[in-house]
């Protein structure tokens, strides 16, 4: 594992890259596309994890953080979709070098994989495959559910909750969509959010797509529909599992949970 | 705000443990002591909501150097090859975090920052390694007495009828107390209780006679209001707790989930450490 550090001084990102234990005949690197916030904090064991197993099988891997989020330089208000999509692609461009001639495939989980089909809609994007996990494809949807979220954690983190939040919550709604479950959201972040929505989300022609997603996502199911018909070359997996987004790590719920681990793991032999 | 500078690094044995060193911000009036900042359970080296990130970002304004880092097999660290319970290896991490900051630096007196599991470490380095000069722990050690454990059973039932997540808050604790009979106390657990009172009141008393500053900080998780020391009132007035600064921050929760919440605690530890530990010319 090597750390690193890239992108214009203005927008130093970090990131780990580690290279194949035994690269394959052709070779092969996956970028992560971790999600927002809370949720990248919560699935950082499980990142890590898949990161050494798919080292193991073959693949580099680079894990990295966005502008704003992580290790990386900024802070939480500084964080934007657009920004982010240009994050990634910087990170590309940094795996790509460290990585040459490598198929690259972006794991995107959450918001990470929304981000992810909207890196790779600029034709300069040289990704081979999407593996998209959870995608978010109704940003104002997602912003509702961090919303109650928010309060349900604040809720189990005071020994006695404020009756007031759930009032709030209730009557007005724009309450709580400034910082979700201990990160900040900018005025910039929730209008992006707001305006995302699944017509935003075309998937390039040239990339293999793999959606992963609870078999119960009907949005998620819509969009794919939609993204079918429109030609994209996609398939699309089941994947229920127990790991709760928006929960703390542990004790009580899963942090790497193996049917994900499984399911994940096996997008890259298929 | 002046930019910050982070320098990643691998340390320790086959430099398997990661950590993030943040330097003075250009302009600040250095400090002599630098602060480690510690995993908080299972949360890798950022802290509960980025919390390292933001203290360590805003101390280097201030002139202070800091480490966040993961422990042997946490965050980014790798395993540890050596056989020993987790807690020696906790500390010979930590010593090898301070190590690797008197290398780069030069600065060889700690101050440690830990949450939950992290203020436990904390405590357990202070008293192994005398570099450490203060402690700044958030909800680490709880010797309440029967009268504030009956008080919060009562605030908390006089809640019920306004707390949905009290439910199922019971419901997980009549789990654990019919289904953890026995268990031994996980690595995540703030297993304090194992530390009997005299045992906890004699090291406070060897590490305050050594001049360790101590800022023991309790959150709203764990009482309503708090208004006498309650957490530690298991002690008597004149004992050691009247040498240490002790603070119930009612807008701080346990993993400090709130922006304000943030605020109110990177306020705090910083007017502590700064009140504390001086620049070496002021």
């Amino acid at each position: 594992m090597t750390p690193i550090s890239f992108g214009s001084s203005a927008r130093r990102l970090f990131g780990l890259f580690y290279a194949a234990e035994s690269p394959r005949p052709q070779k092969s690197a996956v970028l992560f596309c971790p999600p927002f916030g809370h949720e990248a904090i919560r699935s950082h064991r499980l990142m890590r994890v898949l990161t050494e197993r798919l080292c193991r099988d073959g693949h580099d891997v680079m894990r990295f953080d966005y502008f704003g989020t992580g290790d990386s330089l900024g802070d939480d208000e500084d964080g934007d979709i657009a920004g982010w999509t240009v994050d990634l692609r910087t990170a590309h461009a940094e795996l790509k070098r460290r990585s040459p001639g490598a198929h690259v495939t972006w794991l995107g989980a959450r918001l990470g994989a929304t981000l992810a089909v909207l890196a790779s809609q600029v034709p300069a994007a040289d990704v081979r495959r999407l593996l998209l996990w959870d995608p978010i494809v109704d940003g104002g949807n997602y912003l509702k559910v961090l919303r109650e979220k928010h309060v349900e954690a604040m809720e189990h983190r005071y020994f006695v909750p404020d009756p007031a939040w759930r009032k709030q919550l209730a009557t007005d709604a724009l309450a709580f969509t400034q910082e979700a479950i201990g990160f900040a959201i900018s005025a910039r972040l929730r209008e992006q959010l707001i305006a995302l929505h699944p017509d935003g989300l075309a998937l390039t022609p040239s990339a293999d797509v793999r959606i992963v997603a609870p078999s119960t996502d009907a949005a998620v199911d819509a969009w794919v529909k939609g993204q079918a018909a429109a030609g994209a070359k996609l398939a699309r997996v089941a994947l229920d599992h127990q790991l709760v987004w928006t929960s703390d790590p542990e004790p009580y719920s899963a942090m790497v949970p193996p049917e994900v681990v499984r399911s994940l793991l096996q997008q890259f032999n298929e | 705000m002046s930019e910050v500078q982070e320098i990643s690094a691998l340390f320790g044995p086959d430099r398997g443990l990661m950590g993030i060193l943040t330097l003075p911000a250009a302009g600040s009036a250095a400090r002599p002591v630098a602060i480690l900042m510690l995993n908080a359970g299972a949360i890798y080296r950022v802290g509960p909501h980025r919390i390292n990130v933001k203290l360590a970002r805003r101390l280097s304004q201030n002139g202070f150097t800091s480490l966040r880092f993961d422990l042997s097999g946490l965050g980014d660290s790798r395993g540890s090859a050596e056989r020993i319970h987790y807690k020696e290896q906790a500390v010979h991490d930590m010593q090898a975090a301070m190590d690797h900051v008197q290398a780069s630096t030069g600065i060889d007196r700690f101050i440690v920052f830990g949450i939950c599991s992290g203020a436990i470490n904390g405590y357990e380095l202070a008293i192994a390694d005398e570099r450490v000069v203060g402690l700044t722990l958030l909800d680490g050690f709880m010797f309440p007495s029967s009268r504030t454990r009956w008080q919060r059973k009562w605030h908390r039932l006089r809640a019920v009828p306004v707390n949905p997540a009290m439910f199922e808050r019971t419901w997980r604790w009549l789990k654990r107390k019919f289904s953890e009979v026995g268990r031994p106390a996980g690595m995540f657990a703030t297993d304090s209780l194992a530390l009997t009172a005299p045992e906890f009141e004699a090291s406070m008393n060897a590490l305050l006679s050594r001049g360790v500053a101590t800022y023991f900080i309790y959150s709203a998780t764990l009482q309503l209001v708090d208004n006498g020391r309650r957490q530690l009132d298991a002690f008597e007035k004149g004992s050691f707790i009247d040498r240490l600064k002790y603070e119930f921050l009612a807008e701080v929760d346990h993993t400090v989930t709130s922006l304000a919440a943030q605020r109110t605690l990177v306020n705090a530890v910083c007017g502590w450490v700064g009140e504390n530990f001086k620049p070496l010319k002021e």
